[in-house]
């Protein structure tokens, strides 16, 4: 039973070990496979903060709240274990400020010690009148991917560095299931135009005396379009930006500057903060995540594509909850094929 | 009369914001600093700078609490500045928590301090051995970048710093007219103050960047204070151990206790041992003295005397010090003026 995993950011990866850490004792013949042309730190993911922190609207979507709700707590679950260091994994506490007071969010029983934002604490925040203070978690995929990628490692898990141009292309080497996490790019393999990028550019910055994290927000502007301030185990990250349709990787001088200015404004501490590095990466952003089965005829053979991709700006903070989704997917079309279990040896 | 020529003994926070506060209260004075240890030496740069008060069983609460107050209010202007990063003071929040639930539920400084609160269910879970805690964000002042802060700001307004050991204030009577007595421990011996004892406080600084968030148990024992470039891990508490040598058993034990309260310090290296002895005393003494030999006075303001609670207060107190020697000034102003009739 060979499964491939297509995409190595936290999506490809953690589905992969949640596939590996649930079947391979169960299913003797699996054989885990993944294949990637980038691998961390050139990952969307290794761009990212790695703030757990879904949008602050769910627009109903109870399935993602549930998805967050499971990572979130797996992830607690590990923060004590000497793993966490080595996961990138750690609490970090801050702030969410609004022009005007809004709704908690889905997540606030999630989160640890949300609370609104008292007077005294908007007044180092002028021009946001409300706002929120909450505990969550970072975790820094420059230390989670290669975590990630060591268990995979041990667990006799291959790893390919290749292009795959096509499902097809899998099929026809033998492969029974592929995990499609192929994120902004899914499209290249089956084109969905409800996928589309969100442009986001972060300035990375030395700042050690940052502590908490700043996230503004703006009705107008959309999620991610207002500056925001996270510090991490080394850089602190300075963004704001999320351009709809925008497919460039290129750093621009006037995000740049936007950025800069707008971060120094919230914190003028940061004033005096050395810039180490400017990047660019596009976020998967569809309505929904699709994370569903696909049949696919090739020749006599029905194969499957497991779809999870489409994870916006929220991917780290949705993807363990993904990954036992896709897991459980697994599982059903395991259960499907014994029951199909092939009388003849596959020539 | 000339300009009031004021020697402010010590170099620790106390004494470099009190010379500060004297600059900015007394502009016609001329003030030195005199010490015999400066930053990265003086007892201040073993404390992690946090501002959490300690309470004096001696002074008025609402005396206290002002204190604080003005603190607060001062560095928390400071943090929000272009300065912020240089003067080495930050926000930081985290949770005080207590293995039996304190009799004081809320401490007289809760509503000074950011966002006070009882800490959640979900938030003690992080911390099995303690059944109550308490949620909220303060500051943080890092030593030496603070004290070096400080000393800048006094060179740039004029303040002459010399390395001097002080024994006896009456020696400064003949170049200073008034002397400010901001030597912390050392006032044991400076001026014979045996009430003043030293609680001997090891610590362990360590490197561990991913520790954002502060934990302190409430019985003052164990902390872990991350600073800018590193967290100090805390504590000891030993009173009249005059002992200025990090224990290396000690340090395992710092180290232990730390790491039960936050597992993920296993991982941090160990990057200096730091002992400090604090001046303790059951209030801070901060009044005024005239010490007479012949007919000869010297005009005393007393500031020291603050334990463990020195970055706490240390502006309120430098404040009432600088308002202390206004009034040394007026009155040697009344008596030279008398003298001239």
């Amino acid at each position: 039973m060979r499964v491939a995993v297509i995409g190595a950011g936290v999506i490809g990866l953690s589905s992969a070990l949640c596939i590996h850490q649930q079947y391979h004792s169960l299913v003797p013949s699996l054989q885990l496979e993944v294949y990637a042309d980038c691998y961390t730190p050139g990952t969307t993911s290794d761009g990212a903060a790695g703030l757990w922190q879904p949008y602050v609207s769910d627009h109903g979507n109870l399935q993602e709240t549930l998805w967050n709700k499971e990572t979130f707590d797996h992830l607690l679950g590990h923060l004590g274990s000497p793993a966490a260091q080595e996961m990138g994994l750690f609490l970090l506490s801050g702030y969410n400020l609004f022009t005007q007071p809004v709704p908690d969010p889905s997540w606030r029983n999630i989160v640890l010690g949300f609370r609104n934002l008292t007077p005294k604490e908007l007044e180092l925040f002028p021009g946001y009148s409300y706002g929120w203070f909450n505990t969550a978690l970072m975790l820094e995929c420059r230390s989670y991917l290669p975590w990630l990628t060591n268990k995979l490692m041990q667990r006799g898990v291959k790893f390919f560095h290749k292009k795959v141009e096509s499902f097809q292309e899998m099929f026809a080497q033998g492969v029974d299931v592929v995990i499609n996490c192929t994120g902004i790019r899914a499209g290249e393999l089956q084109p969905d135009p409800e996928l589309q990028p969100g442009r986001g550019q972060i300035i990375k910055v030395l700042a050690p005396w940052v502590k908490h994290f700043i996230i503004t927000h703006s009705t107008q502007s959309g999620i991610y379009n207002s500056p925001y301030i996270i510090p991490g185990s080394e850089f602190t990250v300075l963004g704001g930006v999320n351009q709809r349709g925008n497919w460039s990787e290129e750093n621009s001088a006037q995000d740049h500057k936007t950025i800069w200015e707008s971060c120094c404004r919230l914190l003028p501490s940061l004033q005096k903060a050395k810039v180490v590095q400017e990047w660019s990466g596009l976020r998967p952003t569809r309505p929904r995540v699709r994370l569903e089965r696909e049949t696919i005829a090739h020749g006599h053979r029905r194969a499957e594509v497991i779809h999870n991709y489409g994870h916006g700006g929220f991917g780290i903070t949705i993807h363990w909850g993904c990954a036992m989704a896709a897991a459980r997917l697994l599982g059903s079309i395991l259960q499907e094929k014994q029951l199909a279990r092939p009388r003849q040896p596959r020539l | 009369m000339a300009a009031p020529k004021v020697a402010v003994v010590g170099a620790g926070v106390v004494g470099l914001s009190t010379a500060l506060c004297i600059v900015e209260a007394c502009p016609g004075c001329s003030v030195a600093v005199l010490s015999d240890q400066f930053s990265p030496n003086t007892t201040s740069d073993v404390a992690a700078g946090m501002l959490i008060p300690h309470t004096y069983p001696g002074t008025a609460i609402h005396v206290q609490k002002q204190w604080f107050k003005e603190t607060f209010t001062y560095l928390f202007a400071i943090s929000n500045s272009a300065e912020a990063s240089e003067s080495g003071i930050h926000l930081v929040s985290g949770w005080q928590i207590f293995k039996n639930t304190p009799k004081e539920e809320s401490p007289f400084w809760s509503d000074v301090v950011l966002g006070f609160r009882p800490m959640s269910k979900a938030e003690l879970q992080k911390f099995p051995q303690h059944q109550f805690g308490q949620a909220f964000t303060t500051l943080k002042c890092d030593c030496p970048p603070y004290l070096l802060w400080l000393e800048k700001r006094l060179k740039a307004a004029g303040v002459q710093m010399y390395t001097r050991k002080v024994s006896d204030l009456w020696e400064l009577h003949s170049e200073y007219n008034i002397v400010v007595n901001c030597a912390g421990i050392g006032a044991h011996h400076l001026v014979g103050d045996e009430k003043l004892l030293p609680i001997r406080g090891q610590v362990v600084e360590v490197h561990a960047p991913w520790v954002k968030n502060f934990i302190r148990d409430g019985d003052g024992s164990t902390y872990i204070y991350p600073g800018i470039h590193r967290v100090t891990l805390g504590g000891t508490r030993e009173k009249e151990n005059w002992s200025l040598s990090p224990d290396p058993d000690t340090t395992k034990d710092i180290f232990d206790r730390c790491c039960s309260l936050e597992p993920s310090l296993q991982g941090a290296q160990a990057v200096k041992v730091k002992v400090g002895l604090r001046p303790s005393r059951q209030s801070v003494r901060l009044n005024r003295e005239v010490l007479r030999q012949g007919g000869v006075k010297l005009l005393v303001v007393h500031n020291y005397g603050h334990g463990a609670g020195g970055f706490s207060v240390h502006r309120g107190t430098a404040k009432e010090a600088a308002r202390l020697v206004g009034e040394c000034i007026a009155a040697l102003q009344g008596s030279s003026s008398r003298a001239k009739l």
